[in-house]
C-alpha cells in the first residue's frame, strides 16, 4: 500500500515536471519574445510520461498541455472562435490519442514481467529445474537449481550454451525437436539426460510451455526439466526396505503366518518352522487348519464386521483367547496369537503373529497354586493358631517347623516371580505395591526398594487412566468384581524416564485372611506393536508382488503357447520350401548353392531345438512341484537306461553308490538327473575310458548332498558363474554340441526345491557336480 | 467301390501346400480336400453350404488343425465326436505344438492320433507319408453310418433279412 502511494506520487510527480520543464520554458521563451514550435517537446513529454508514469498522469498532462497552448494561443483576431476550439481540440485529442496507446502498451509490458516474475519466484522455490525464453528459443533465465545442478555460471548457458550439458548423442534429436515447436509455437515435451557437475547423466523431463499474446503470437517460453531418475532411484530404496522388512519377519522371535482368503497359507517364517517343527516350503500352500486345528473361525465373523468398516483389524496378543498348536510330531501346545488383517487390491491377507506360551502357562498355574496353598496354610495356621492358644508353649516346636514350610513356599513363590521374563507386580486393595520383581525393575526402569509400599497410580500408571485405577479399586473392594480381572488387557504405562509405551497384562486377584491383593503379570509389547505395524505394510506390499506375479505368470503362459504354434510354423515353411526349390532346381544348382540350401535348413533346426529347449526350460520354471518320496537310486537307473543310446560303444566304467531317499517331484528330479548323467557322458568323449561316479558326499541333519563326478574336458573354475546361466557354454559348439541349457535346467529344479548345487572342475580333470536336497522323513545316515 | 478321401482341415497356405507336397509322392494328393477352418469342416461333414452337393460319403480320415479361425480344432473334435453319426470318423490332430493341454484335452475327446509337425522337412514328409499310407491304404474305414433315419431303417431291415 505504501509502495502505491509512494510510486503514485512519482508518477504524478514526473508528469507536474515535464509540465514545468515544457510549459515554464516555452513561457520563459515567449518573455524574451522567442517564439518556436514546441509540438515536439509537448509530444515526447507525454511519451515519457504515459510510459513511465502511466494513463492517469499521462492524461493529466495532455489536459495541462492543451490548456497552456489554448493560454498561450488566444483566438487571433482574423479567426472564428469555432476554428480555433477545433484546433486546439485536435490537438488535445491526438495527445489523448497518445497517452492511450503508449500506457497501454506499457500495461501490457508490466504484465509480462508480472508473469515472468511469477515463474521465477515458483521456478526458484520448486525442485525442478526451469528456465525461460525469448520467442525465438533464446534462454536468458534459468533457476537457481539449473546451475546447482549443471555446475555452470549464466554466462556459459546465455542462449543456446545449454548444448554444453547435454550427452552429445542425443543433441542433434533435441535441436531437431526443439526449434521445431518454437517455430510451431506448440508445447514441447521430451525426455533426454543432462550432465551434472559430478559429471554423471541423469535422465530429464523436459517440457516447454508458450505464453502467447492476443494475437497468439508466442511472447515467452517457460521450460521445466524433471528429474525422472529420481523415481527409479525411490523405487530402488523401496526395494531395499522392503528387503528390510524381510529380514525382520524372519528373525522375528514369535512364529509370523499369513494366510490368503482361502486360508492357504502364503508367509511361514522361520521362528514358525521352529515353532511348528515344519519347514516353510511345504507348509506355503496349506491350510492355517494344520497348524491351528481349533482354527481361528470363531474370532472370524466379528472380525470382518471391523473389517467392512475399517479396512484394517488386528487383535492383539491373548484378546484371542486360548488356542492350541499342532507340532508335526502331533504334540499339542498353547499358543497365544495377535491377528491382522488387511485388504489389498480386493484380497484380504490375514496375517497371525503366535507365541509358545507352554512356559509361561507353566509358571503361571505353578504360582497361582503356590499362592492358594499358601493362603490356605496361613488360614489353616492362624485357626490352629487361635485354637491352641492357651497350648502355644507346648507347640513351639510345630510352629517353628510350620513357619518353615511356609518360609520354603514363600521362597519359591518369589523364586519364581523373580526368574519370570514378564514383569510381576501385587498390589495391595488400596493399591500399595507389594511385590515388585527384577523384571519389573527393567521394564519400568524403577529399582524395588524405591517402590514397594509406593501407590500404582503414583508411579507407573500414565496420569489419564489414575483415575479410573483408582474407581476401579474401589468398586472391587466394595462389590468383589470388576471389569478387568482375569483377562487380558492393552493398556499404556509409565516409565520413570517420562515415555508411555504399550503393555499388555493379566490380574488375577487373591482373597488373604479378609483384605484382597491383586497380582499381575505385565509385558513390555513396544516391539510386538512395531512388528505389528511392519507386517501391514509388508502384507500390503506382499498383496502387489503377488498380483503382479500372477499378470507375469499368465502373461509368460500365453507367450510360450503363441511361441511353440507360431514360431514353429514359419520354420517348418522355410525348411519346407527350401527342400522342394532345392528338389525342383536339381539340375541347375551347383555345390555351393546346395550348401547354403543346406545352411538354410540346418539353421532352421537349430532354431527348432532352441526353441523346444527354451519351451521346456520355461516349463520346469512353472509346473507344480508335487512333494514324494523319491528313490535317487532308481532315478540313476532310469536316466542310465534313457541315455544308453548316447553311450553306444563307448567304455564307460560306472560306479553308482546307494543314495538316500529325498523329498521332491520325482518328474523334475528324474530331469535333473538325466541332465546330471547325460553332461558325464558327454564330456568324457574324448576319453579312452570315461570313469562316472556318482555318490554321498555329505549328510547333514535333513539334507544330503549327493555328487556325480567325471573324468571328462572339465573346466576352467574361473567361469563357474556362467557354469548354470541360460545358453552359456563353456565349450566350442564343434567340441561339445548343445545349447547350454541343461545345467541351468538343473539349477532351476534344485533351487525350486529349496536345495543348491555347485560344481568343481579344472581343465582336463574332469568335473564334480553337487547337489544338496532334502532327506525324505524317516531316512537314516546309513544305507 | 468309393475313393477314399482325407479331409485336411488347414488354414495356412503354406502347411496346405507342404501337406500336398508330401501326399503327391504317394500320388495321394488328389485324394485330399482342403478346408480352411473349422465351420468348413462341420459343412464339409454335414453336406452345407458350399459343400451341399459335395459327392460321395464321409472321409477316411479328418487331418485336423488346432489353431484356425472361427471354430478351433479342439471344437471340431468336441462336435465331432459328440455326434453319433460323425463319430466313428477318424481323427488325427495335425498341430505345430506340443502342449500339453492340447495333447491331454484331444485325447479326453477321443482323438485317434495326435500327430506333431516336426520343424524339418525330411521328417516332416515322412510324418506325413505315413499318415496317409496308413489311413488310406493299411486301415479299414468304419461302416458308414447315413445321415438320415431312412437309411438306418433300411440298413436293418437288409440286416434282419439276412438273418432270416
Amino acid at each position: 500500500m505504501k509502495k502505491d502511494i509512494k510510486s503514485g506520487l512519482l508518477r504524478y510527480g514526473l508528469a507536474g515536471l515535464v509540465f514545468v520543464v515544457v510549459a515554464g520554458s516555452s513561457v520563459l521563451l515567449r518573455w524574451f519574445s522567442i517564439r518556436i514550435n514546441f509540438t515536439i517537446p509537448v509530444v515526447a513529454g507525454i511519451f515519457v510520461v504515459a510510459w513511465f508514469g502511466g494513463r492517469k498522469p499521462g492524461l493529466l498532462l495532455a489536459v495541462l498541455m492543451s490548456a497552456t497552448t489554448m493560454y498561450l494561443n488566444p483566438i487571433a483576431p482574423d479567426r472564428s472562435i469555432g476554428a480555433w476550439a477545433f484546433g486546439h481540440l485536435t490537438v488535445f485529442a491526438v495527445l489523448v490519442f497518445i497517452v492511450l496507446i503508449i500506457s497501454g502498451r506499457r500495461l501490457v509490458e508490466a504484465k509480462l514481467r508480472e508473469s515472468e516474475e511469477s515463474f521465477r519466484t515458483m521456478a526458484n522455490s520448486m525442485s525442478q529445474l526451469a528456465w525461460i525464453a525469448k520467442p525465438d528459443g533464446f534462454i536468458y533465465w534459468y533457476n537457481q537449481r539449473w546451475y546447482d545442478y549443471t555446475g555452470t555460471t549464466p554466462e556459459q548457458m546465455e542462449g543456446w550454451g545449454w548444448q554444453s550439458v547435454h550427452d552429445p548423442e542425443v543433441l542433434p534429436l533435441v535441436m531437431k525437436k526443439w526449434p521445431a515447436a518454437i517455430d510451431a509455437g506448440t508445447e514441447f515435451e521430451m525426455e533426454f539426460p543432462l550432465r551434472g557437475a559430478d559429471g554423471k547423466f541423469l535422465g530429464f523431463l523436459t517440457r516447454a510451455v508458450p505464453l502467447k499474446d492476443n494475437e497468439g503470437k508466442v511472447v515467452q517460453w517457460f521450460g521445466t526439466n524433471t528429474d525422472v531418475d529420481q523415481i527409479r532411484r525411490v523405487q530402488e530404496s523401496l526395494n531395499s526396505s522392503r528387503a528390510e522388512l524381510k529380514g525382520i519377519i524372519e528373525s522375528a522371535m514369535d512364529a509370523i503366518i499369513s494366510v490368503n482368503e482361502t486360508e492357504k497359507i502364503i508367509l511361514f517364517n522361520s521362528a514358525a518352522e521352529r515353532m511348528f517343527d515344519y519347514p516353510a516350503i511345504e507348509a506355503i500352500g496349506q491350510p492355517l487348519d494344520r497348524f491351528i486345528p481349533d482354527g481361528l473361525s470363531h474370532t472370524h465373523s466379528e472380525h470382518i464386521d471391523v473389517f467392512d468398516k475399517t479396512h484394517v483389524t488386528r487383535r492383539s496378543m491373548g484378546s484371542i483367547g486360548a488356542l492350541s498348536g499342532l507340532r508335526s510330531n502331533g504334540q499339542k501346545f498353547p499358543i497365544e496369537a495377535a491377528i491382522s488383517q488387511i485388504e489389498t487390491d480386493g484380497n484380504k491377507v490375514y496375517t497371525v503373529i503366535l507365541r509358545d506360551i507352554t512356559e509361561r502357562k507353566k509358571a503361571e498355574d505353578r504360582n497361582r497354586q503356590l499362592n492358594e496353598e499358601l493362603e490356605q496354610r496361613v488360614l489353616d495356621r492362624t485357626a490352629k493358631l487361635d485354637a491352641t492358644n492357651d497350648e502355644l508353649s507346648k507347640e513351639n516346636v510345630a510352629r517353628r517347623q510350620a513357619e518353615d514350610i511356609l518360609k520354603q513356599s514363600e521362597e519359591s513363590t518369589r523364586l519364581i516371580i523373580d526368574t519370570a521374563r514378564d514383569a510381576f507386580i501385587a498390589i495391595d486393595s488400596k493399591g500399595k505395591i507389594l511385590k515388585w520383581n527384577t523384571q519389573a525393575e527393567v521394564t519400568f526402569g524403577w529399582p524395588q526398594d524405591e517402590m514397594l509400599g509406593r501407590l500404582l497410580s503414583e508411579t507407573i500408571i500414565p496420569p489419564q487412566h489414575r483415575q479410573a485405577h483408582n474407581h476401579g479399586l474401589q468398586h472391587f473392594r466394595s462389590s468383589g468384581h470388576g471389569p478387568v480381572v482375569n483377562q487380558r488387557i492393552e493398556i499404556t504405562a509409565l516409565h520413570r524416564d517420562g515415555h508411555e509405551f504399550p503393555i499388555e497384562l493379566t490380574i488375577w486377584p487373591m482373597k488373604i485372611g479378609t483384605s484382597f491383593t491383586f497380582n499381575s503379570f505385565i509385558r513390555d509389547i513396544t516391539e510386538s506393536k512395531r512388528s505389528e505395524r511392519e507386517i501391514w505394510k509388508l502384507n500390503e506390499s506382499l498383496g502387489h508382488r503377488a498380483d503382479q506375479l500372477e499378470a507375469a505368470n499368465r502373461e509368460l503362459e500365453a507367450f510360450s503357447y503363441s511361441v511353440s504354434h507360431d514360431l514353429r510354423a514359419p520354420l517348418r515353411h522355410i525348411d519346407g520350401f527350401v527342400r522342394l526349390l532345392a528338389k525342383r532346381e536339381a539340375e541347375k544348382l551347383d555345390a555351393t548353392s546346395e550348401r547354403y540350401l543346406n545352411v538354410v535348413s540346418g539353421a532352421v533346426s537349430k532354431m527348432g531345438l532352441l526353441i523346444d529347449e527354451l519351451l521346456a526350460f520355461s516349463r520346469t520354471g512353472r509346473q507344480e512341484i508335487n512333494f514324494t518320496r523319491v528313490d535317487l537310486n532308481a532315478l540313476v537307473q532310469q536316466s542310465r537306461k534313457i541315455l544308453s543310446t548316447d553311450i553306444g560303444e563307448r567304455d564307460i566304467r560306472w560306479n553308482v553308490n546307494p543314495l538316500p531317499a529325498v523329498k521332491g517331484d520325482a518328474t523334475l528330479f528324474g530331469t535333473a538327473m538325466t541332465n546330471l548323467i547325460s553332461n558325464a557322458i558327454k564330456y568324457t568323449r574324448n576319453q579312452e575310458t570315461a570313469h562316472i561316479e556318482i555318490g554321498v558326499a555329505a549328510e547333514g541333519d535333513g539334507t544330503a548332498t549327493i555328487f556325480v563326478r567325471d573324468n571328462g574336458a572339465g573346466f576352467d573354475m574361473q567361469y563357474a558363474d556362467k557354469l548354470f546361466g541360460v545358453f552359456q557354454r563353456l565349450h566350442r559348439e564343434e567340441e561339445f554340441e548343445g545349447i547350454g541349457i541343461g545345467l541351468a535346467t538343473v539349477q532351476k529344479i534344485v533351487n525350486r526345491h529349496g536345495g543348491q548345487i555347485r560344481a568343481e572342475s579344472a581343465v582336463g580333470e574332469g568335473a564334480t557336480f553337487y547337489v544338496t536336497l532334502k532327506k525324505a522323513k524317516g531316512e537314516t545316515n546309513e544305507h | 467301390m468309393n475313393i477314399k478321401r482325407m479331409l485336411l482341415a488347414e488354414d495356412n497356405p503354406n502347411d496346405v501346400e507342404l501337406t500336398l507336397a508330401a501326399l503327391s509322392e504317394l500320388n495321394l494328393a488328389n485324394d485330399i480336400v482342403v478346408v480352411n477352418d473349422g465351420v468348413e469342416v462341420l459343412d464339409y461333414l454335414y453336406y452345407r453350404g458350399q459343400f451341399v452337393d459335395r459327392p460321395g460319403n464321409d472321409p477316411v480320415v479328418v487331418l485336423l488343425d488346432l489353431k484356425m479361425p472361427k471354430l478351433d480344432g479342439l471344437q471340431v473334435l468336441k462336435e465331432m465326436k459328440g455326434d453319433p453319426k460323425l463319430r466313428n470318423i477318424p481323427v488325427v490332430v495335425l498341430t505345430s505344438s506340443r502342449e500339453e493341454k492340447d495333447l491331454v484335452d484331444s485325447y479326453s475327446l477321443g482323438v485317434n492320433g495326435y500327430v506333431v509337425k516336426p520343424v524339418g522337412f525330411d521328417p516332416f514328409l515322412k510324418a506325413i507319408k505315413r499318415i496317409g499310407l496308413f489311413w488310406c491304404l493299411t486301415n479299414e474305414p468304419p461302416l458308414e453310418t447315413p445321415l438320415d433315419p431312412e437309411g438306418v431303417d433300411a440298413r436293418i431291415d437288409a440286416g434282419e433279412k439276412h438273418y432270416d
